[in-house]
């Protein structure tokens, strides 16, 4: 019983080595995940000028930034069907109206887009959007860097606790706010 | 659907009965491993990876609906005849907390715990998941609606044929409003009958009104106007009537207020939740009640103290001379200057109330003793006053047991074809002897329409689960002054169908039914009553804004004045004699309506379950409480499994040793003993129902519920009895406080200083607010509300019998209870729950700061910081800190319920009361968006805002204007043991006694 306990130790030991190994090998990469299909930011809020909170429209009144639904998609796809030519991105060549195309199809399914997320926050973070955007001097880059230059968003900051604690030293303006700013219970519930 | 994150998240488990607990490693194995794997873990935990999740959009997002905001319907709570008017908060589409309407004149705002459990019937694990029909080997199996409607008509047409339309019958709860008129309307088209069963639907108060004062109908009291209250049996805060309505208006009788208070007296055997409040118990023996009523009103008309015409003392006095007080005294065993003081009291003290009813008086000469409760009232003016036959209660159109009885009987001698049973379940709630199962067999076919697999459901042969009250429309009338509109709140969780829809989707293929019943929907059928009374309240008003006004404020609330009522000629025919007690047995048996289960409806959500009874502070079980005397007479023990033996068959449950019983009565909650019900309800506890004799009360035709005599034994067998508090004193720690109204008078008690002491440490710095609280004792009456809105709330786990006698269990308040024996019995209350210290001893003990002192007062817990020494529990003065000593879970989708604002703990971390930082949070949130400050009574936690009779208030100490401010400094303001300079932020108000005359 104790030698095969010991030889089970040994075969977990070695492998959570390398599962550390890779974890840490994953996490320091800044590869965008790949998308159901290959939307641009750099196209729409870029090239397009359009606005971010076009698409998520509820950042300044919710918690949340608001996911465009598959009918604000359609909103414009319906009478914008892309240009059919390569895109190039990452090695790849894209052809634009085949990826509205799959849009199209998603809605004649009536089927949502199961996007990945890029920028996570544990559950136990309560980060409210509004409170941030509404404040002065705060801008969608300054959390997900900049994104209208992106093809495929990614990470920029890693929104790790020292990184969210540093800028609220930074920004608070008197002994109070900084209280105030790194009371657990800010972010904490 | 859109992007929910959070307390959804958790993963279910199923899990039988109430271990909620995950399978896992064992401890010692983990110990093992961990002296192995120690060093690559400290390699891989710098760099935890990140779960991949998705985001999914809405294809089409609801108009209604932004993510993260909460959206609040009005609707109409129906877990009991009550009707209060309720607000559901729904986040992302779904119904996450209920809340007390305040526009409904019902509860004002406050919610019962049943109310707020109503949830955990949505979304309950075992409901039905859709219709189910009987195959050819007998057993239920699911089924697509088309056809289980096509087999429901099918079944019509063949009765019809027969010519047999007049044995259909359709047995349903109190329902009232339109889906009563459609179901009255449909079973008459086909000849049936519909049959209005409620498991307590007070017939003797009916019939005493109709005796008294030629009204056969349920008035509603005025108990906030009264200065005097005596209740002869009724549990008017438990389960009586209205519950949440009498408590309220009881908190504005009884609580302090301008140096005064009214006083309530409780006339009877057992001392109850409701007689728990009351300034006075008399033990009376069981079934003297009318006896009692009659010696009082004895005594006020011979001091010629009534106000009645002189005829009508005449007429009285020849009703109630023989019953002299010391006759009286004699029978009842309540000493004879008590029966003239009460009676001196009663009449002084105007307006006062005398209340009758409860199981507790529910004996074969019930409407005889309500008859003398009626004259006592008249005689004290109180009728057309405190009694408001103005204002009546639908519960009036039930029938009565002995129509149940005989309906039950025509289904044994086969005259009824097709049953068809909505929202009540006979099979658990009428006695065994009445033998409903047996003669549910001779119906050939029986439809139900119950969401939940009860005992009468499985015997069905079809079952068409109903949506639950949060998923569909409606409507309810509770008192003639309230027009409760019920809403969805939600879409449906399972594939279940209302039951109007069902109604009205079969009548179209039905001949002769088509044209009758033409709405499309129940929806459709709904607005057409509601233009008719529109067209009778406000024909001047368009009905769209009419319709969506009154959905928007829960329905119309209108104010219906007392009507003047005489005394009938032929209440001088009644005489009075002792009821009729059923077996050999030397005791008392009493089954009383619990008012956690209400008639056993309750016992399949868990948050119910283990919400402690107020008074045993006992969890998931039933218990038989005992006199000690009696205990001491027959040997027993707390825990001890007794043996109770009536003709009519015996119940096994154990002990809880009870000074608020007389020594010749034992009583068993009712609500427990379930066969079936799902995995919370069933195999738990015994049903005390099953062992009454078919009795009713002779005039009425009510069930007499106290009408049983048994022999107790003891089985030898003995367990512990799992409860939450084990200790009945207060070791003189001074924990619930009281003061006497005389002490409050003379201003000689004891002032406590409640400014800061000499402290080796600084002061707390507070910046903008300190958060605090006052709970006031001389309104609470335990009954547990607020325990199961901080559930709802805070996404407490609900841990099972197992782990509470291990006493984990996780409620972040309590209430705990005392005994005092040293003037007469007495039992006092009061809310437990952090206390959010200014000094707090929990604080410098956490070695990794994951608890502190913030700078709005909370003392706050971050989860994950927490690492789970529990060296802050160790040292909490008031026992709130609660551990995780599991990963519980929700089964699903009982975690649809979960708060998103709310982190979900797991194993190893500590939690207590946050004070609801969300609503916090949420309150000083909208505030900086509206560019003020936070007002007075902005934010309220779930606790203070279930709270019926209003104890808790919550506000801002550092705001010297605040409610909550003035409160800290009131004379009856105390802090728990404040002698060893915890500062807490929640300031108790002492309860308020009588003096003992």
């Amino acid at each position: 019983m104790k030698k095969l306990l010991k030889g089970c130790s040994g075969v977990l030991l070695l492998s959570l080595i390398f599962l550390g190994f890779y974890l840490y090998t994953a996490e320091s990469s800044t590869k965008a995940p790949e998308q159901p299909i290959f939307f641009s930011h750099k196209i729409h809020s870029g090239d397009n000028q359009i606005p971010c909170q076009y698409c998520h429209s509820y950042v300044t009144e919710s918690t949340m930034p608001g996911i465009p639904s598959m009918q604000k998609c359609m909103g414009c796809h319906t009478f914008i069907a892309g240009k059919d030519e390569e895109y190039k991105y990452d090695g790849k060549a894209i052809n634009i109206q085949k990826e509205i195309q799959k849009v199209k199809e998603y809605w004649d399914k009536k089927q949502p887009i199961s996007w990945i997320r890029v920028n996570y926050l544990p559950d136990f973070v309560y980060f409210t959007h509004k409170r941030h955007v509404l404040r002065e001097g705060i801008e969608c880059k300054t959390c997900h860097g900049e994104v209208e230059k992106m093809d495929v968003v990614q990470r920029v900051y890693r929104l790790q606790m020292g990184w969210c604690v540093s800028c609220h030293q930074e920004k608070a303006k008197d002994g109070d706010e900084l209280t105030k700013l790194k009371d657990c219970l800010t972010c904490h519930k | 659907m859109s992007e929910i994150k959070k307390g959804g998240s958790t993963k279910p488990v199923l899990s039988k009965g109430e271990g909620l607990i995950t399978g896992g490693i064992k401890r010692r194995d983990f110990l093992k491993i961990l002296g192995v794997v120690g060093g690559t873990a400290a390699i891989t935990g710098g760099c935890s990876p990140e779960p991949v999740e998705k985001i999914i959009p809405y294809v089409i997002p609801p108009d209604t609906i932004i993510p993260g905001i909460p959206k609040w319907y009005a609707s109409t709570c129906m877990e009991c005849p009550a009707g209060c008017g309720i607000l559901v908060k729904n986040r992302e589409g779904r119904a996450i907390k209920i809340e007390g309407n305040p526009l409904s004149p019902i509860n004002s705002g406050g919610t019962c715990a049943r109310g707020q459990a109503a949830l955990q019937g949505l979304y309950n694990p075992d409901r039905i998941g859709g219709p189910h029909t009987r195959n050819s080997s007998g057993r239920l199996e699911p089924t697509a609606w088309d056809e289980a409607e096509s087999i429901l008509v099918e079944k019509i047409k063949e009765i019809r044929s027969k010519g047999n339309g007049n044995k259909i019958v359709f047995l349903t709860n109190n329902i009232s409003g339109s889906l009563n008129r459609l179901i009255d309307d449909w079973v008459n088209a086909l000849g049936g009958r519909h049959i209005v069963y409620e498991t307590f639907s007070h017939e003797p108060l009916k019939e005493a009104n109709r005796i008294a004062f030629g009204i056969n109908k349920i008035p509603t009291y005025n108990i906030e106007k009264t200065k005097y209250l005596l209740s002869f049996g009724a549990d008017m805060l438990e389960t009586w009537l209205s519950p949440v309505q009498y408590a309220r208006k009881f908190s504005e009788m009884h609580g302090y207020k301008n140096k005064s208070m009214g006083k309530f007296v409780q006339v009877e055997p057992r001392l109850s939740l409701t007689g728990v409040s009351a300034d006075e118990w008399i033990a009376i023996r069981p079934g003297t009640e009318a006896f009692l009523a009659l010696g009082i009103a004895n005594a006020i008309l011979s001091e010629g103290a009534a106000s009645v015409t002189s005829g009508e003392a005449d007429k009285l006095n020849r009703l109630v001379k023989d019953y002299k007080p010391d006759v009286v005294s004699l029978i009842t065993e309540v000493p004879t200057e008590t029966i003239t003081r009460i009676a001196k009291e009663f009449v002084e003290s105007r307006p006062s109330l005398a209340l009758g009813g409860g199981a507790a008086n529910t004996s074969s000469k019930s409407t005889e003793t309500l008859v003398a409760i009626n004259i006592l009232n008249y005689i004290a003016g109180n009728v057309g006053d405190t009694v408001n036959f103005g204002d009546t209660l639908t519960l009036s159109n039930a029938n009565s047991f002995r129509e149940i009885a005989s309906l039950v009987d025509s289904m044994s001698k086969s005259e009824v074809e097709l049953l068809l049973i909505y929202n009540v379940n006979p099979s658990f709630t009428l006695p065994k002897t009445l033998r409903f199962d047996e003669a549910l067999k001779k119906v050939p076919f029986v439809v139900s329409f119950s969401s939940f697999m009860d005992e009468t459901t499985e015997q069905a042969n079809l079952v068409l689960p109903d949506h639950t009250t949060l998923e569909k429309w409606g409507d309810y009338t509770h008192q003639d002054s309230v027009y409760g509109v019920i809403q969805p709140i939600m879409d449906p969780v399972f594939n279940t169908k209302s039951i109007g829809d069902v109604i009205l989707s079969i009548s179209k293929k039905i001949e002769g039914l088509e044209s009758q019943f033409s709405s499309n929907t129940f929806y459709d059928y709904l607005r057409d009553s509601w233009r008719g009374i529109q067209t009778r309240l406000a024909p001047d008003k368009d009905f769209e804004a009419f319709w969506t006004d009154k959905v928007e404020r829960g329905g119309i609330y209108r104010e219906i004045a007392p009507i003047q009522v005489r005394l009938s000629q032929e209440v001088s025919t009644v005489s009075f004699s002792e009821p009729k007690f059923e077996g050999e047995g030397a005791i008392y048996f009493m089954a009383y309506p619990s008012y956690r289960y209400y008639d056993g409806r309750g016992a399949n959500k868990p948050w119910l379950q283990e919400l402690p009874d107020a008074i045993t502070t006992a969890v998931w079980d039933t218990w038989v409480e005992i006199n000690p005397e009696t205990a001491r007479k027959i040997g027993v023990r707390e825990g001890d499994f007794l043996s109770i033996e009536s003709p009519y068959g015996n119940i096994t449950t154990q002990a809880y040793i009870y000074k608020g019983i007389r020594p010749d009565t034992i009583a068993v909650p009712i609500g427990l003993g379930h066969k079936s019900y799902g995995r919370y309800a069933q195999n738990r506890g015994v049903n005390p129902i099953e062992i009454l004799p078919v009795l009713t009360d002779e005039a009425s035709g009510g069930f007499a519920w106290l009408s049983t005599k048994v022999n107790v034994s003891k089985t030898g067998k003995r367990e512990q009895l799992v409860k939450t508090q084990d200790s009945t004193s207060q070791e003189g720690r001074g924990i619930a406080q009281a003061i006497t109204l005389k002490e409050l008078e003379s201003g000689v008690h004891e002032q406590h200083e409640l400014g800061e002491k000499f402290d080796m440490y600084p002061p707390q710095k507070y910046i903008k607010h300190r958060w605090g609280m006052s709970i006031d004792l001389s309104k609470c009456i335990g009954c547990g509300a607020c325990v199961t809105a901080c559930y709802a709330e805070n996404n407490i786990p609900v841990v099972g019998k197992g782990q509470v006698a291990k006493r984990r269990e996780m409620s972040w308040i309590r209430i705990e209870r005392f005994y005092h024996e040293d003037n007469g019995f007495d039992i006092r209350f009061i809310p437990m729950l952090c206390q959010h210290c200014g000094n707090a001893p929990c604080e410098p003990v956490c070695p990794v700061y994951a608890t502190y002192h913030n700078h709005e007062g909370l003392n706050a817990m971050i989860y994950n910081r927490c690492v789970g020494t529990r060296y802050c529990s160790n040292n909490c003065t008031y026992k709130v800190r609660r551990f995780n000593w599991f990963t519980y879970n929700w089964p699903e989708p009982l975690n649809w319920q979960l708060n998103p604002d709310v982190s979900v703990r797991t194993k190893g971390v500590m939690e207590k009361c946050t004070f609801c930082v969300q609503r916090i949070r949420f309150g000083e949130d909208r505030a900086r968006d509206e560019g003020r400050n936070v007002r007075d009574g902005e934010i309220i936690p779930a606790c203070a805002q279930a709270c019926p009779t209003k104890v808790i208030v919550f506000g801002d100490l550092k705001d010297g204007e605040s409610t909550v401010s003035h409160l800290a400094k009131d004379e009856r303001g105390y802090r728990v043991l404040q002698e060893v300079n915890t500062q807490p932020a929640i300031t108790y108000l002492k309860k308020v006694t009588w003096d003992k005359a």
